[in-house]
């Protein structure tokens, strides 16, 4: 008998992903299944592996995430200044129900509660030997993080590497494990699994009418697709496509945070924050704030003209309901740093995400501001006047309502930023009327009419459906011309 | 369910330190929901010396088409720009990423390729020898996760050209 062995993935290689939760951290369950897979020295084994866990309010936090590498450089420094700030290391935070709210800022956002799973491969641990490399570049650990847990207040919950993927074969389920290496050059493989009682995951479109949309596949089923597609067979997990319930919309906005020019900095880096404010949900599984890698310009280039390149994904999924139409906006701070590694605010703008579908790239409509040295906004909603509503109150109560009043608010123009942003909307009505595709679309309406002629009809019937529009057409023809000569007569 | 298809092709590249340039592409798109029916999804272009100017073009053709249950994961396409330098040498240059226009029609894209930075020393041998920091899982070329922990150099340009056709958008209430 064949066994089919799945191919591991290294774990420290494995991405992060995020979940959308929907029931209380207390209940989220996990299993953790570690096998020990080879055995280098098996005349001194022993076996003293350990399972241990470490929580944000644990004071002595390890720093194993910190030197978890990216790149494949052996001498770039592992610890970089802005993952230091970001990233750190847990800390232990004060949970104070009276402690004020802190004010939005742009940057990674700090997760409401953390965890880290270690496996510690190896008793006889000491501080030197704490990481090695081996020959073939392969790190090797003796305590790693089997799974590391960020949830955040948002209701996501970020988790590296993720659950384990599982594939489904007749008789059972399979999980693609993962894999690390120790210091001794055992290998160890784990799979990691939601054994949570309730259902804490949300599935992949909350907000999903799903009688509708079984409704809806049903009567669309004699449609035949245009193309023979053997989605048929394989595809029976896609059954029907996901829609918003009717009194909502949902708008998803595809961008990236393409480059930066005009700034005076060496080392640029963006921080954004998606302020979706009261009306607009975030349905998305991706943080709604987040934070650009540190980019040099290339050195060719004129200083005065040098572009970073960033390339940052950039994506918003939110909700709301159909008469909502404030948009969500984005704000950015543009940060260098210098060459001893100083933190410098560059500028300051934001953006609305268009409510209507749209292509754009927003560099021209942007407003950077600077504003004096290494002063830093304490609510980054100042941007736009979309203040905390305290300092709204104040103004009311000295008369100046809906004022935005940036008195004493001194800004430099800088640079600018580009990002772009696709954007699509999405709601239960299909009301071609009241959205008349634009002239682009129209291959797009072609292949719908092309549609309407379906395949099973003979080629008689559509031979007779021709001559019925051909003879409709002369009738019409007719007409015309009978009215022009009248017309004509008249003259 | 709504349609989508993918026609164009990888026009070239431009703004890269030198000539002689080839790109490896995929297309990623959320697994879950969008299902590639017929097409290439992932390729390597050949290698192009231009004979003047610094414009490679690769002239890569593509055409796929998806179908899709949701909007969510729409697709992406990622770039590895590579230099086959006088000795036959592979030396990697850049990624990029940009997103699949959300419009049906005809567009010319540019996508913005940057290079993990080394150390001092690193970029002193990049620079005599060749062969600069990858990154060790490439995914993080198109998610936002752990970028903050990298340090990158901004490389140059890749241009495509794309026609998009939409089918069975409306149907599903999706504006675009």
């Amino acid at each position: 008998m064949v066994r089919n062995v799945l191919h591991r993935i290294r774990a420290d290689h494995a991405p992060t992903i995020h979940y959308r939760t929907q029931d209380q951290l207390a209940n989220l369950r996990l299993k953790i299944t570690v096998k020990r897979i080879y055995i280098s020295d098996e005349q001194n084994w022993d076996d003293n592996g350990r399972l241990y866990t470490f929580v944000d309010s644990d004071n002595k936090p390890p720093t194993l995430e910190m030197e978890r590498r990216l790149t494949n450089s052996r001498e770039t420094p592992l610890r970089n200044d802005l993952a230091s700030r970001y990233l750190g290391v847990p800390r232990p935070r004060e949970r104070d129900p009276s402690h004020e709210e802190s004010l939005p800022q742009a940057g990674v956002i700090e997760p409401h509660e953390e965890m880290m799973i270690i496996f510690s491969a190896s008793s006889k641990r000491t501080e030197k030997d704490e990481k090695k490399h081996s020959e073939d570049d392969d790190e090797v650990w003796n305590e790693f993080i089997l799974c590391y847990l960020r949830a955040f207040e948002d209701q996501t919950l970020q988790m590296r590497p993720g659950l384990s993927e599982e594939i489904h074969s007749a008789s059972s389920i399979k999980r693609r494990p993962y894999s690390f290496t120790s210091v001794e050059g055992d290998q160890y493989e784990y799979t990691i699994e939601n054994v949570s009682e309730t259902d804490f995951i949300a599935p992949p479109a909350p907000g999903a009418d799903e009688a509708q949309g079984r409704a809806k596949e049903k009567s669309s089923k004699t449609n035949e697709p245009f193309l023979k597609t053997k989605s048929k067979k394989e595809g029976t997990h896609m059954v029907k496509f996901l829609k918003p319930t009717s009194t909502m919309k949902q708008l998803y906005s595809f961008g990236q945070i393409y480059s930066a020019y005009g700034f005076e900095g060496d080392q640029l880096y963006v921080e954004y924050w998606v302020d979706t404010g009261i009306h607009w949900r975030n349905i998305g599984q991706q943080p709604q704030a987040g934070v650009t890698q540190i980019c040099s310009p290339s050195s060719r280039e004129h200083p005065l003209y040098a572009t970073c390149h960033f390339g940052m994904p950039l994506t918003v999924e939110v909700e709301a309901e159909t008469t909502i139409d404030s948009p969500p906006k984005i704000y950015f701070q543009i940060n260098s740093l210098d060459y001893w590694n100083r933190r410098r605010i560059e500028g300051y703008c934001w953006t609305d995400v268009p409510l209507q579908p749209a292509n754009v790239s927003f560099y021209e409509k942007m407003r950077c501001f600077f504003i004096g040295a290494n002063s830093e906004l304490q609510d980054i909603r100042y941007l736009s006047g979309q203040q905390q509503t305290g300092i709204m109150e104040q103004q009311r109560g000295s008369g100046m309502d809906n004022l935005l009043n940036r008195f004493g608010f001194q800004t430099e123009t800088t640079g600018r930023l580009v990002v772009k942003l696709n954007v699509v909307t999405l709601n239960q009505h299909s009301n071609t009327s009241a959205m008349m595709p634009p002239p682009s679309a129209r291959l797009c309406t072609m292949g719908e009419m092309a549609e309407d002629e379906s395949l099973n009809t003979t080629k008689k019937e559509r031979n007779n459906k021709k001559m019925t529009a051909l003879q409709r057409a002369h009738m019409r023809l007719e007409a015309k011309r009978t009215m022009n000569g009248s017309r004509s007569m008249d003259r | 369910m709504p349609y989508v298809h993918i026609i164009g092709d990888i026009v070239g590249a431009s703004g890269f330190p030198s000539q002689s340039l080839f790109c490896k592409w995929d297309v990623v798109a959320d697994k879950r929901f969008w299902e590639k029916l017929e097409g290439e999804i992932e390729g390597q272009t050949q290698t192009d010396c231009p004979a003047d100017g610094e414009f490679a073009v690769f002239a890569h053709p593509i055409d796929i088409h998806y179908q899709t249950s949701s909007i969510s994961g729409w697709p992406k396409f990622s770039f590895q720009i590579w230099h086959s330098d006088f000795f036959g040498r592979s030396e990697f240059y850049g990624y990029g990423f940009c997103h699949l226009p959300t419009k049906p029609g005809d567009f010319t894209l540019e996508v913005a390729c940057w290079r993990p930075q080394g150390t001092f020393y690193e970029e002193l041998r990049h620079h005599f020898l060749g062969g600069a920091p990858q990154l060790r899982n490439p995914e993080l070329v198109y998610s936002g996760e752990d970028r903050y922990r990298l340090k990158t150099v901004t490389m140059g340009t890749v241009h495509l050209q794309l026609s998009v056709v939409f089918k069975d958008f409306a149907r599903h209430g999706i504006q675009w």
